[in-house]
């Protein structure tokens, strides 16, 4: 019985054992020609610097491109302007910029703006659309636009890269739009307009006013790169938001702009009703005005949201020195959380706690040392330790 | 009689594993076929995306990294530094000693400079007494919390998870090197969609052999041991024949506890891991699929990278492979029995139609088939039951099923990694083709003594037994 199934078995051994050769077989191939690839792209890619090199060195027939850099594909041009293989061929600043212009002057762009709007060759396609991008040129924003909207997130999210490099404000335009449109990408949108700041404001500013509360909170949030005094008062009105997350963007911007004007403002959020809102109030707070704005800080320690109340003491640890009267005042007191938050407070300050002890005269440190003490001798005895050499 | 009624049981035996070797090959080749497709197309974001734009972004997310450590005075100080020198805008790193008993609290003081801190704890989840909070004056963004042993690993995990600040959590092994890059690659794949990404597991490799100093990988030297070497080919199988296709379909089988990413808020949710099970990991990818499925509006999604991530110690003895095989089987077996449910509901789509499936008949009726596939025709062959042509062709089969699946993955895997010199490809096909000869039985039988554990309810995690590690000078 078993003869006639085992002469089936042998055929499909026989086939098994030919797939598992040509899988073998292939792979060794492969990896040789694979191999053998890499190495004539890096001979490409020193060729072509070899040239840039020569170009270069012969002022005025900068506008005479050789060969070499004339058929070079988007692919090259990617690895000259990013320096992607820079392990192996490091191309300077100069050098991508005679690159560029020769490939500008051979005409690629036209063939580059043909393969990015192609279907086919989905890779070859996002070659061509980087290179479009990093070219800067503006004329292809028209073919960046399309492809930013094609259905192919992976071109999509190309696209919206290429487009951050061409850094125009209309680019800003096409972008915000985008992060308008596309919920999915609007961190990654967001990221890009980020790094064509401070020039997008004028456009930004648009959106500050839309009705997705989402799409506020971006525009707050990347209105945080202006330069301008008028946007400044943008934000601080966005902090009257009726959505708490618009609000609470618009405090984590007026921290970054550190406007100085905001304390009345950023003070009435310490009241507001969602508990976000108030910790962003709290880092604003800190970070715009540190010391000077200790008795504020220290109030919000009666706020019934831990992670507000997490927040003073961070603040109380990044301006220890001027928390340090506040938390023996509080170390005296009754509010049993109080306490520990001013205890870990002064354990997480490090050596910072030990340092301005060492500074002040003896009884004044003995008086505070033994208020630390009296709530807790383990901590008492770490800070007095404790060196003083990190503060 | 006694021959008809061996006959009878050989014949129903042989169609089984006919059946099941012919299954195994034709799954794997369809999902090394997507997964072909997939790596390279992973491959080529992480080729032409813009990392330093998303280093250099406010905006980018945070994120925090929880190292469980018990007893690994050997890798801690090389894992915590090759941590805290992540290309990374803003992340902490939270060691938990895990009631150590070897120097591992003295290497982590001296690398970290730690000291004792007062600090907030809230326990959200379950994870055993914690002792003390230690901050590092060397680097503030690192905190070690100690903690007596209780609930395994996972309580461990939920201790790291209970001090977190981060939205994302990031969990790794302390025998773990990070590459430098892998939180730029791994969240770049977040910031493209973080509504809906909410897992993410990548392909990670073998350490051993390697040249490391201070947490830099100064040498990739593939060890050449045969044990370590399959270990790579089978992490091979599982990424490329299996597990990066899977991830397309929504079928992640598993975000491994060597290096996982999650979303904190899910986490939370899900009331952190689970220490009811003898290791956390795939419980928990489990847990996240039945979390998906319920919130199926939000079309969550996990994900599985092709790039190494991290190099993680495997065992180079048989005796360490058997308990760290043996573990896995029994943590594979209550997962799938308590999670059977799922298998072929199609309400969890993939992982009901798919993944499950596999994972029952493959990992945990595959051992009984593995097993009284070799026993019968061994014990018919001795018997005269069979003819020594009858016996070599089954047992060709068998072994040329196994070599074709490692020569596909093999061949996913190095088409875009070049991790690998042609000669170490070349031994691994060949390692591959004998596998069935030497390395399988000690797998077997691992997953064997597994089983039987598992059907007794023997839950514990035991760390399996390393060699002393070479220091670099």
């Amino acid at each position: 019985m078993f003869t006639h199934y085992t002469s089936i078995v042998a055929k499909i051994n026989l086939l098994l054992l030919t797939a598992y050769l040509v899988f073998s077989v292939t792979l060794v191939l492969y990896i040789i020609v694979r191999d053998w690839r890499a190495k004539r792209h890096i001979k490409r890619l020193l060729k072509i610097k070899h040239d840039l090199f020569k170009l270069l060195l012969a002022p005025g027939s900068s506008d005479v491109c050789v060969p070499s850099i004339e058929n070079a594909t988007a692919s090259d041009f990617i690895d000259v302007v990013t320096n992607r293989q820079r392990y192996s061929v490091f191309f300077n600043e100069s050098e991508q910029q005679l690159f560029k212009e020769c490939f500008i002057n051979a005409g690629k762009i036209k063939m580059l703006e043909s393969l990015a709007k192609k279907r086919a060759k989905k890779w070859r396609r996002i070659d061509a659309i980087m290179a479009l991008g990093y070219i800067q040129d503006e004329s292809a924003l028209d073919a960046l636009e399309k492809s930013l909207h094609s259905k192919d997130e992976d071109v999509s999210y190309f696209s919206a890269q290429a487009i951050g490099q061409v850094s125009t404000m209309r680019s800003v335009h096409i972008l915000m739009d985008f992060l308008k449109t596309t919920p999915s990408m609007r961190r990654k949108t967001a990221s890009i307009l980020e790094s064509l700041s401070p020039n997008i404001t004028d456009e930004v500013v648009k959106f500050a006013d839309d009705k997705d509360p989402e799409v506020r909170v971006w525009a707050a949030k990347l209105l945080s790169k202006s330069v301008s005094k008028k946007y400044v008062k943008k934000v601080e009105a966005m902090a009257g938001d009726p959505s708490p997350d618009v609000r609470a963007a618009a405090c984590e911007s007026l921290a970054r702009l550190e406007d100085k004007d905001s304390k009345g403002l950023l003070k009435k959020l310490l009241k507001d009703d969602s508990w976000f809102v108030r910790m962003h109030a709290v880092r604003a707070i800190s970070r715009i005005f540190g010391k000077d704005a200790m008795p504020e800080l220290i109030e919000q320690l009666n706020d019934g949201s831990l992670l507000v109340i997490e927040s003073v003491k961070q603040a109380m640890v990044n301006h220890i020195e001027s928390a340090l009267p506040y938390i023996i005042k509080l170390l005296k007191g009754t509010d049993e959380l109080a306490k520990k938050i001013c205890a870990e407070a002064l354990d997480q300050s490090g050596r910072a706690v030990s340092s301005i002890l060492n500074k002040m005269d003896k009884p004044a440190k003995d008086n505070i040392v033994e208020t630390i003490r009296s709530y807790n001798n383990n901590l008492a005895e770490r800070i007095t330790s404790a060196g003083s050499d990190e503060i | 009689m006694i021959r008809e009624i061996f006959t009878s049981i050989s014949n129903t035996v042989f169609y089984m594993m006919f059946g099941y070797f012919l299954l195994m090959l034709t799954y794997y080749a369809f999902l090394t076929m997507i997964g072909l497709a997939e790596a390279r197309r992973r491959w080529r974001q992480n080729i032409m995306d813009d990392y330093p734009l998303l280093y250099f972004s406010s905006f980018t997310l945070s994120v925090s990294i929880i190292i469980p450590a018990r007893n690994e005075e050997d890798w801690i100080h090389d894992s915590v530094l090759s941590a805290v020198n992540l290309n990374y805008p803003e992340f902490e790193v939270i060691v938990i000693d895990d009631g150590s008993t070897d120097k591992t609290v003295e290497v982590l003081t001296k690398a970290l400079d730690l000291r004792v801190v007062e600090a907030h704890y809230v326990k959200h989840f379950k994870d055993g007494k914690v002792q003390n909070i230690l901050k590092s004056n060397k680097y503030p963004n690192v905190t070690v919390v100690s903690k007596s042993p209780g609930f395994k690993k996972a309580g461990a995990v939920n201790a790291g998870l209970n001090v977190a600040k981060y939205k994302y959590i990031c969990v790794i092994d302390a025998d773990t090197i990070l590459e430098p890059d892998t939180l730029l690659k791994v969240m770049a794949q977040v910031e493209k969609d973080p509504e809906k990404v909410i897992g993410i597991g990548s392909y990670f490799g073998l350490v051993n052999g390697f040249k490391i100093k201070d947490g830099r990988i100064l040498d990739h030297s593939f060890s050449y041991n045969p044990i370590l070497v399959y270990q790579n080919l089978e992490y091979i199988r599982s990424f490329f024949g299996n597990r990066i296709a899977s991830s397309k379909f929504g079928a992640t089988p598993n975000i491994a506890g060597g290096f996982g990413l999650w979303r904190k808020d899910v986490l939370y949710e899900l009331g952190g891991y689970s220490a009811a099970f003898t290791c956390e990991d795939l419980e928990m990818t489990f847990r996240v699929h039945d979390y998906i499925a319920k919130n199926k509006e939000k079309k969550y999604k996990m994900l599985t990278l092709p790039y190494y991530a991290v190099w993680t110690e495997g065992p180079s003895n048989i005796r360490s492979l058997v308990s760290q095989r043996d573990r896995w089987q029994r943590v594979t077996n209550e997962t799938v029995w308590s999670y059977r449910h799922m298998l072929f509901n199609p309400k969890y789509k993939g992982m009901g139609m798919l993944t499950l499936p596999y994972f029952l008949i493959y990992e945990v009726f595959g051992i009984f088939v593995e097993v009284s596939s070799l026993l019968l025709i061994g014990t018919g062959f001795l018997f005269g039951v069979f003819s020594a042509h009858v016996f070599l062709t089954y047992f060709f089969f068998m072994l040329l099923s196994q070599a074709l699946v490692s020569a596909m993955s093999l061949f996913a895997f190095a088409r875009d990694q070049k991790a690998f010199r042609l000669k170490y490809i070349v031994y691994m096909l060949f390692l591959g083709m004998i596998e069935t000869l030497c390395y399988r039985w000690i797998t077997s039988f691992a997953r064997l003594v597994g089983t039987i554990r598992a059907l007794l309810n023997q839950r514990t995690f035991e760390q399996y037994i390393r060699e002393k590690r070479a220091k670099t000078q």
